[in-house]
């Protein structure tokens, strides 16, 4: 099935990594079917995508909602008799610690993370399997593989990710054209750090030196031509998710110290839900500014240095006690 | 980091208090009152003198901050606001107070977030007077006073002269306390860089008034001081006074001071309206909020803020069952919110600050633990508490209450509290995270949900241009 | 056989467009013959007088369906075997017809060769005889002009229609244009299609399928769709050569019915493309339904 006769469908298309995404398989034509929960949004994008060339379908949905899924892939094949990509893309985030933000909060993000990827997972792959094949791109995050503080809730969902792909590609082996691929991007430049629920009191920056999402995006494409396993994007994900299988006590550790003052700026925020229930007015674009600024970028490519020697001693330390397995990690817990 | 200007007493409610909440902005807590954590065990030491050394213990360490009263002329109060704006981390504050000294308000800035600049600081200047003598003292400061006042025009200054509380000092040194009228270079260029734009000036004003003599247009001399003894106590004498002059072999049975003719903002704690008015000018000028924070005397913000310690660890799940009250510049910001404990905050250790923290552990449903530090002067001044009043606090906790020096008995003569009260929240296991700062609006949130504090006014100012 | 939908069943809500669960066999067709009249139009052009009938073979897959049941018409010259993978689908949810047209297949060969409206006849005869309530018309390529006929001859038996590919262009109503662009429509042909087309050909010959497409030449469904009063579903295969864009809408905004065009879909859909083809019929019904509903 070449490029121009694919049909694609994108959750979370309104903003950021999945706006990203439509636009870029608008410009290799096809079908692309976009849905997220804000339908001006979707229109407006849907507009742009057309202008490239592409046919477009606007489904608004909420991904937590397993049925608004069901008939997403419904109308996408009753539509365009076919689908041949779908990328479960949407997701939000939350700062603030684990026994402090409200349960409800933190129930609200996984619904959204991973029952979002699950609900969409599940509609789609029966007309993957009646069709003899798909290609199902799945977004999780460096967070899918090591943890950080502050962001609990993601990165159990961003793991929980991982695992369901791994899961469906083990189930779907029996048909061979069906293939899961799971996406890991590093910090990138979207609104996704302005949105997000904030529970710490202090405003969100994007940790180290985030990637624009049309680098995302661009992997995401390469993964519907050929499809791949897991794709970290970007030189620091890759390392971090080799890192965090090589040393992974270490990597934690650097990711409390170093990466998480990184991440949020000295300057205070009121707690906000952000858009975890209600979507935001603004912010239906794909970046959020975060890559331009110079003084900004000098902060972030001395914290991107740091981290690299870390983890550069990270290795060292790691050959150095290769074989010497099992060690109790020794928690500090109290200065 | 700037060094504190010489010429300034760091012994203080003023410069203690700056250095407590700006060290809890970059992070670090306010062990041993902000002096070299190396003197501690010298400090501790001090428990084995018999009392009669430890006096002298404590008036060597005031003496050795002394000034000649030559060098007045000579001084540059912008030195001191520089070094205050350099104490702080160069950031973003999307608020900024500035006014009168008050511990409850250092754990206010906490967990506003926001740095506090102070109106008042003291110069401790050398000269030998008898303490029970306030005329005599007022006369040997004229000249100082003078030399200080014609060297620094936007100041206003309060001689003042306390042989109650501070009768181990006053012999030695004369209390000189400024109070800047304008905001002065040094606190504009530190508001312009630091605040938000359309960020809120805090004014912290507090309306203690004292009766003075005047001096000069600029220059007042206060006789007594806010603690155990009444206003009318050090102007009339009286039943205690005549005790506590005996007690300390005085050659005299009351004070004579001079008449006082005129009503000023209390030396240490009061706010000098002149600088409400430059700071309204300022922010009308650059566009900032103004709001004022007014509070009748020093205790009485530390109700509300001990509230609000409470109701915010409530907020973030952390159990808010213990208490410390602290006492003048035994302050522990940042080991208190490390810890998830309540901070209570007495202007002294005598009788009235006794009644505050009783009145509020009585208004409260009760504490697991209270931690007690209380602050150490030397002096077994007219209205201090018993040691056995202080237990009657520590007792009122559920669980477990103490007093965190070493033996209350030693009250007031225990140096060694100052290098010890630190360990003992250290002591406490609990650990929480340094939390983000509130906003100005969940404050409002806050004080919405709260019935009024008696004494404690939030007002906003309409500055526009 | 196997019929997911048993007698009695009630309809689910508008969800007839469902994937087919996994390891469902499909339904095998069974032969179906009716006997029609010829066509008056026929007769009076032919030397037989009287009663003339033509016998349409065809096929038949499942049994009674709660959904009504759907009627696919194959294109120039090929049979029945053309739309069988599509047929064989959307049997597993009901009644499913295939006949073959007049002078294709194994329905007799009537000679002259049958004009258009005249296998519209016949067909609208076969339709009667055939199902009970209304039908869903399939008319694929050609076929779609036959059902625009049928559908218009008799509207109480219509349901729905489905025009799939349909043909011709008016700006290409020549045969030099159609030859050149059916040669480009070969190459998107499987191989075993060709073989198919290529047996039905020889059975129907040549010169019937000649005659039959200058018939076809002349027919204007861009008029006659216009007079359509049941929902119709215009479906456009991005890789076909003889249907554009513009004509597709044009159709569709004649009769202000649906327009789907599938990615990479070829003209002879019915075989090459059978998923799409019977998920987007079956969305179509879904949508139909749900209209009617949405219209109580």
């Amino acid at each position: 099935m070449g490029r121009r006769d694919r049909v694609v469908v994108v959750t979370g298309a309104s903003s950021g990594i999945g706006r990203a995404c439509a636009l870029r398989f608008a410009e290799a034509g096809g079908a692309l079917v976009v849905t997220a929960r804000r339908a001006d949004a979707l229109e407006e994008l849907a507009t742009e995508c057309r202008g490239r060339g592409a046919d477009v379908l606007v489904a608004p949905a909420d991904v937590t909602d397993a049925e608004a899924m069901d008939r997403v892939a419904a109308e996408t094949v009753a539509r365009f008799g076919r689908v041949d990509v779908w990328v479960n893309n949407a997701g939000v985030n939350m700062y603030g610690r684990t026994e402090e933000v409200p349960a409800r909060l933190w129930h609200r993000v996984v619904e959204t993370n991973l029952f979002g990827v699950y609900h969409g997972t599940r509609a789609v792959l029966p007309w993957f399997r009646e069709q003899g094949g798909g290609t199902l791109i799945n977004v999780s995050s460096v967070l899918g593989h090591t943890g950080f503080p502050q962001q609990s809730a993601y990165a159990a969902s961003k793991h929980g990710i991982r695992a369901l792909s791994d899961c469906v590609r083990q189930e779907s082996l029996d048909v061979k054209g069906i293939v899961v691929c799971t996406v890991l991007p590093g910090p990138v430049d979207t609104p996704l750090f302005r949105v997000a629920a904030n529970w710490t009191g202090r405003k969100v920056v994007p940790p180290g030196r985030p990637v624009s999402a049309d680098r995302v995006a661009a992997q995401v494409l390469r993964c519907a031509d050929h499809p791949r396993r897991e794709v970290p994007v970007g030189g620091a994900s890759r390392f971090g998710v080799l890192a965090a299988r090589i040393v992974p006590g270490m990597v934690e550790r650097a990711g409390a110290r170093v990466l998480s003052r990184q991440h949020f700026a000295d300057q205070p925020t009121a707690p906000s839900e952000g858009n975890l229930f209600e979507p935001p007015d603004f912010g239906a674009r794909v970046d959020d500014g975060w890559r331009a600024g110079s003084r900004r970028r000098s902060r972030l490519s001395r914290a991107l240095l740091v981290t690299g020697l870390l983890l550069g001693v990270a290795a060292v330390i790691a050959t150095a006690r290769a074989g010497v397995a099992g060690q109790p990690i020794v928690g500090r817990y109290a200065r | 980091m700037g060094n504190e200007p010489n010429f300034l007493a760091s012994f203080d409610s003023a410069s203690a208090m700056l250095m407590a909440t700006a060290r809890y902005l970059r992070g670090e807590p306010f062990p041993a009152l902000g002096q070299p954590t190396a003197l501690r065990p010298l400090v501790k030491l001090t428990d084995v003198l018999p009392r009669r050394l430890r006096e002298l213990a404590f008036i060597g360490s005031g003496m050795t901050e002394a000034v000649s009263p030559r060098r007045m002329r000579g001084i540059d109060v912008e030195d001191v606001n520089e070094w205050v704006v350099s104490e702080y981390p160069q950031r973003s504050y999307p608020a900024v107070l500035i006014g009168s000294s008050c511990g409850a308000l250092v754990h206010l800035c906490a967990a506003l977030g926001m740095p506090w600049l102070p109106q008042t600081f003291f110069i401790p200047v050398r000269q030998w007077v008898h303490p029970d003598d306030p005329t005599t003292a007022m006369r040997k400061g004229m000249r100082p006073g003078r030399a200080l006042l014609a060297a620094n025009p936007d100041i206003q200054l309060h001689h003042m002269h306390d042989a109650n509380q501070d009768r181990l000092m006053v012999r030695a040194l004369t209390y000189f306390r400024y109070k800047r009228q304008v905001l002065g270079p040094a606190y504009e260029r530190f508001l312009r860089s630091t605040l938000e734009p359309g960020g809120t000036i805090v004014i912290s004003d507090c309306r203690r008034r004292w009766r003075t003599t005047s001096l000069g247009s600029r220059h007042v001399f206060q006789h007594g001081a806010v603690g155990g003894a009444t206003e009318q106590e050090f102007h009339a004498g009286g039943e205690r006074v005549a005790e506590y002059l005996e007690r300390y072999d005085s050659p005299v049975r009351r004070w004579h001071g001079p008449e006082p003719d005129s009503l000023s903002p209390e030396a240490e704690w009061g706010f000098a309206p002149a600088l409400g008015e430059d700071i309204e000018r300022f922010a009308r000028e650059h566009g900032y909020q103004v709001r004022r924070l007014v509070f009748d005397t020093p205790a009485k913000p530390s109700p509300m803020v001990a509230d609000l310690y409470r109701w915010w660890y409530r907020r973030r799940r952390i159990p808010a069952n213990r208490l410390f009250v602290e006492s003048f510049i035994v302050l522990a910001p940042w080991w208190t919110l490390r810890t998830g404990t309540v901070p209570f905050w007495m202007t002294f250790n005598m009788e009235p600050s006794l009644r505050d923290v009783q009145q509020y552990l009585d208004d409260r449903e009760p504490f697991d633990e209270i931690d007690l530090a209380l602050f150490q002067h030397g002096v077994e001044a007219v209205g201090a508490p018993s040691a056995d009043d202080w237990r009657a606090v520590t007792a009122r906790a559920r669980r477990r209450g103490r007093y965190v020096g070493r033996d209350l008995d030693t009250y007031p003569y225990e140096m060694s509290i100052f290098a010890r009260y630190d360990e003992a929240l250290r002591e406490i296991p609990a650990r929480y995270p340094i939390p983000g700062a509130l906003t100005l609006d969940e404050f409002d949130g806050f004080l919405a949900e709260q019935d009024d504090y008696p004494g404690v006014r939030w007002e906003s100012l309409s500055v526009r241009a | 056989m196997t019929a997911l939908t048993r007698p009695g069943e009630v309809r689910d809500l508008a969800h007839d467009l469902r994937p087919l669960p996994p390891g469902v066999e499909l339904p095998g067709p069974e032969e179906h013959t009716v006997a029609v009249p010829a066509p008056a139009a026929w007769r009076s052009r032919t030397d037989v007088h009287g009663s003339a009938s033509w016998r349409i073979r065809g096929l038949r897959w499942g049994t009674r369906s709660v959904r009504p049941p759907i009627v696919l018409v194959h294109g120039l010259g090929v049979a029945a075997r053309m739309v069988a993978p599509t047929a064989r689908r959307l049997a597993t949810g009901g009644l499913v017809f295939a006949p073959d047209l007049p002078g294709c297949g194994r329905s007799d060969k009537p000679r002259p060769v049958p004009t258009i409206p005249e296998l519209g006849e016949a067909l609208a005869a076969w339709l009667r005889a055939s199902t009970s309530g209304p039908a869903v018309l399939v008319g694929v390529s050609m076929g779609s002009q036959v059902v625009l006929d049928v559908a218009l001859r008799v509207p109480a038996a219509v349901h729905a229609v489905v025009l799939a590919s349909p043909i011709v262009e008016p700006a290409r109503r020549r045969w030099r244009s159609q030859l050149w662009r059916w040669q480009v429509e070969q190459a998107t042909q499987s191989l075993r299609l060709r073989a198919i087309q290529a047996g039905d050909y020889r059975r129907a010959g040549i010169g019937r399928v000649l005659r039959t497409f200058s018939s076809a030449l002349s027919e204007r469904p861009e008029e006659t769709v216009g007079r359509l009063r049941v929902p119709v579903l215009v479906c456009r295969g991005t890789r076909d050569p003889l249907v554009s864009d513009g004509w597709a809408r044009d159709l569709r905004a004649r009769c202000g019915g649906d327009l789907v065009t599938l990615p990479g879909v070829v003209h002879a859909m019915s075989h090459d493309n059978p998923v799409e083809l019977s998920r987007v019929v079956l969305g179509f019904l879904d949508r139909i339904e749900r209209r009617r509903r949405a219209g109580e």
